[in-house]
């Protein structure tokens, strides 16, 4: 809101005020009661529950970590303490060595999967495999330097919370976790149910049964570069399903994770500008612009640490989603065989589109808030127009805070028209090269 | 003894002196103002160190101090020490020649036209123009296609850049010379391990460059050999071998020894500086970007603290000749930067676009994909070492960003809005800028190239015997 300058009588000062109380006297009291309202909500009885949440970061995103420990992905001890200071990393614990294990069995996977896909001639839907194991496996390693990095990063960031104005109550405070955990367990859910109907599509309509008995046929199938080499045997269908589960949750983590880490990042600097909403139009002493300052460079240079940590995992986020919406398009055009696989291929469609729109949204909302403090500081009144102010809305104006994927690309907005521009000019290209050749037959298959 | 004290005081008085009043009186002024601030940051200052330990301590440990040979500490860290080795090893091959590439000073360096290395390079240039002729004259007699061009657009740039470099060569000296006054003005450099970094990077590239660069080289003569087993032209292999790999020079003129020996060491040299060229790029960003790194170490070391204006005009001083550097060699250098570019952007598509057909034989397709994956990853290199010292140049910001209120001047207000404003990078002649979003326009450029070449594509006119895959 725009004030102009008031101008000031000295001398008649009680009066100015007086004649104020009668004018503004009804507004003030309305003001008065909101804030009594607002006030009385955020009161509750003192519960263990309400003090449950510290706000911070750590702790909001700790659930999720263990979540994603239990499928062997950032093997690092400690998420569940109260504060980052209980975060630590060492090779000796049993989630280190279940990772390590974990990224051998994918490295051996992908292995298997060149050598089976070789075998066939190259193409770009044939290459799907390559792609969704040769990314995942990149992520895992990722995510396994990642979890060596996170205990100095998650300190850091404790810090940068630690200079922010406090929270005003509990209802502030759970906020951040609250929505955090919703939303990552909504997708995690989400991908859970497309790995069921996934399933249910393949068991229900088994079109080219390669074995007779049907869950054995099913496990050939789904880990079929695996039996491409050896003969069948159960024990390796169940780590071939097992070890597929594990990939599947990997490939959606990695969407999940890049969506906390921004959510994180720009509730620090909705925070931030909050904050400085409230004082913005008063008169502020150059004191408090100075450390408004230099809140916002220790969130930007949080920002930079946090970039030089993840951008591996955005930039193979980033590619594996655009080639399979590529690639799903373009199946899209295929009838589909029975009923099963309709409902599971475009629910598996949508759920992809959705997450990739939903990862390129929210990650460059980090970017949108970071521009925000500069559309508040033009409304700071000219005598409270320091030096400072001035710094601070050069540097806004100049800086540009976002995530990105390894430097190559700053993800903002514009990104997302972008990427979707790409996606249909390759779209176009592709579907001329694109015959529909029955991909539903099983040719002579012998069945044993 | 009394008068010594006073002695002491006096000799204070004339050291300050020594400075001009205005900066006196600036630093004065900046002296009582640090004083009250140390007081109040004193919590932000010591958190700052301990970042700092936590941040050195692992590193500090990893760290093998090497044996300390002579040479070691005769090392003083210029360019012009770092880069002589490498320019020799192009001397070799017809390259830059500027005599006193390996000296101490770069004062040493000349040029003219009446050492043998010139005449070397001048008659390199010829016998190439020579070459260029011939493989214009055979591809000119057939129908030109995307792939059939090849030869003529290999031959032509490195003709092209042996002539720009022989230019180059001439300004050699100047440039050596501004670099060093430069490289003296900036932060020195306090162990040798620091000072050995950038030669060491520069020696490395060179060095992993040549290697591979002569792998392939050796895979494409066993493949050559191979393929001209299977076409058979004449009953002798050698001459097999050579009919095939030049078969620009019999085109014209009938077979003989001498002339296929000539076609072989102009092939081995072409190889050469095709490499040659993407590595020097790679050698002159590396050269600028650790500059911009020793200014940028410094500004690390005093992150965060209250410095006088006068340290703040010196550093944006030193960065203003670094920039000036940056302007000048690449005004120097940009033509080979757009040559190199050129052609890896071309030959990229034409080997991506070959990668469709079906091999002859195994040593084909060993050699095939050995190359391939060297093209696009000596590209990626070059791209990614220039855009290094346009990401190294951004980076003093960061470090401005972070100067506490109380030492914020008007130094230090001019210095960061030259760096926000200005546009600090290696460019292909103006065209375009090396920044690390060119590298995703390319291979999105590629992507696009590709996909309408495959459409014209057709299997069949690929690995016949009459055309030339060997350079």
């Amino acid at each position: 809101m725009l004030r102009p300058r008031k101008s000031l009588h000295p001398y008649n000062t009680p009066n100015r005020l007086t004649r104020l109380f009668q004018k503004n006297g009804k507004l003030l009291l309305k003001q008065l009661q909101d804030t009594n309202k607002h006030w009385r909500v955020s009161q509750r009885r003192g519960t263990r529950t309400n003090f449950l949440y510290t706000g911070s970061f750590h702790e909001a995103i700790g659930p999720i970590l263990a979540l994603a420990q239990c499928f062997c992905l950032m093997p690092v001890c400690g998420i569940r303490q109260s504060s980052a200071q209980g975060l630590y990393f060492t090779w000796q614990s049993w989630r280190c060595w279940i990772s390590i294990i974990y990224l051998i069995s994918t490295l051996l996977d992908t292995f298997f999967t060149i050598y089976q896909v070789m075998n066939e001639m190259l193409d770009v839907r044939n290459v799907e495999p390559i792609v969704f194991h040769g990314g995942i496996l990149l992520a895992t390693w990722q995510f396994f330097g990642l979890a060596k990095k996170w205990p100095k990063l998650m300190r850091r960031w404790d810090r940068v919370e630690h200079l922010l104005p406090m929270y005003e109550n509990w209802k502030q405070r759970e906020r951040l976790a609250r929505q955090i955990q919703r939303v990552a367990f909504l997708l995690i859910g989400l991908s859970l149910m497309e790995h069921l109907l996934s399933i249910i599509s393949a068991v229900y309509y088994d079109y080219c049964p390669r074995r007779r008995d049907p869950i054995e046929s099913y496990l050939y199938k789904a880990s079929y570069q695996l039996f491409f080499v050896f003969p069948y045997s159960h024990w390796m269908g169940c780590l071939g399903k097992i070890q597929n589960i594990l990939l599947t949750f990997g490939w959606s983590f990695m969407d999940i994770f890049l969506i906390m880490i921004s959510m994180g990042l720009s509730e620090l600097l909705a925070r931030l500008s909050k904050s400085l909403e409230r004082r913005v139009d008063q008169a502020m002493p150059e004191a408090y612009w100075t450390s408004q300052r230099t809140q916002y460079r220790a969130i930007v240079n949080l920002i930079y640490q946090v970039d030089n940590a993840v951008s591996g995992i955005i930039l193979i986020s980033f590619g594996n989603n655009l080639y399979f919406v590529c690639l799903n398009l373009l199946k899209s055009i295929k009838s589909m065989p029975s009923m099963a696989h309709t409902v599971y291929f475009f629910f598996s469609l949508a759920f992809l589109l959705g997450r990739s729109v939903a990862v390129v949204i929210v990650v460059s909302s980090v970017n949108d808030r970071s521009q925000e403090p500069l559309r508040l500081l033009k409304l700071v009144p000219q005598r409270a127009f320091h030096e400072e102010v001035e710094r601070f809305a050069s540097e806004l104006a100049k800086d540009v805070v976002a995530l990105s994927g390894l430097k190559f690309f700053n993800v903002t907005r514009k990104l997302f028209l972008t990427v979707a521009g790409t996606i249909v000019t390759y779209e176009l290209v592709l579907i001329q090269f694109h015959e529909d050749k029955k991909p539903w037959d099983c040719g002579a298959l012998n069945v044993d | 003894m009394k008068f010594l004290p006073r002695l002491r005081i006096k000799l204070r008085r004339l050291k300050k002196l020594a400075k001009s009043p205005l900066l006196r009186k600036l630093d004065l002024l900046h002296e009582s103002k640090r004083k009250r601030v140390f007081q109040e940051s004193c919590e932000a200052y010591q958190m700052q160190i301990e970042d700092e330990y936590e941040k050195a301590s692992p590193i500090m440990q990893k760290i093998k101090l090497p044996y300390s040979t002579r040479e070691r500490f005769l090392y003083d860290g210029t360019f012009h020490e770092a880069v002589g080795r490498v320019l020799l090893i192009a001397q070799f091959f017809a390259m830059m020649p500027v005599y006193g590439v390996t000296s101490k000073r770069p004062s040493n360096l000349q040029f003219s036209w009446r050492y043998l290395r010139t005449c070397w390079c001048l008659i390199f240039i010829a016998s190439s123009l020579v070459d260029l002729g011939l493989s214009l004259y055979k591809v000119l007699n057939d129908p030109i296609t995307f792939n059939s061009i090849k030869p003529i657009i290999f031959r032509a740039c490195i003709f092209l850049v042996c002539v720009y470099s022989l230019n180059l060569a001439r300004k050699w000296p100047k440039l050596m010379h501004y670099w060093d006054q430069i490289e003296q003005d900036l932060p020195q450099y306090q162990t040798q391990t620091e000072k050995w970094q950038m030669a060491h990077t520069i020696r490395m590239t060179m060095f992993v460059g040549m290697m591979l660069s002569f792998a392939e080289h050796l895979l494409s003569m066993l493949s050559a050999v191979n393929y001209s087993a299977y076409c058979n032209q004449s009953s002798d292999p050698i001459e097999n071998y050579f009919l095939h790999t030049n078969d620009e020079i019999f085109y014209v003129f009938h077979y003989s020894n001498l002339l296929a020996v000539w076609g072989k060491l102009q092939n081995f040299y072409s190889t050469f500086i095709w490499n040659y060229m993407d590595i020097f790029v790679m050698i002159i960003s590396i050269g600028l970007a650790s500059k911009f790194r020793q200014l940028n170490d410094n500004l690390k070391k005093f992150k965060g603290m209250n410095m006088s204006p006068s340290y703040w005009s010196e550093r944006r001083i030193q960065y203003r000749n670094i920039c000036m550097l940056c302007d000048k060699m690449d005004n120097a250098i940009s033509f080979i930067t757009m040559v190199s570019f050129s052609n890896n952007l071309y030959f990229i598509c034409v080997q991506l676009l070959r990668s469709l057909n079906n091999m002859p034989s195994i040593a084909h397709a060993v050699y095939f994909y050995f190359s391939l994956i060297f093209l696009i990853g000596r590209t990626l290199a070059v791209s990614l070492y220039s855009a290094w010292v346009h990401d190294e140049s951004r980076l003093t910001l960061r470090y401005l960003r972070c100067v506490p209120k109380e030492s914020w001047c008007a130094e230090v207000k001019r210095f960061s809005e030259e760096i926000a404003s200005d546009m600090v990078a290696l460019s292909g002649m103006k065209f375009f800028h090396l920044t690390r979003k060119l590298v995703l326009s390319v291979a999105g450029t590629i992507v696009t190239y590709e996909l309408v070449l495959i459409q014209f594509h057709e299997d069949n006119d690929l690995w016949d015997c009459q055309q030339s895959y060997y350079f």
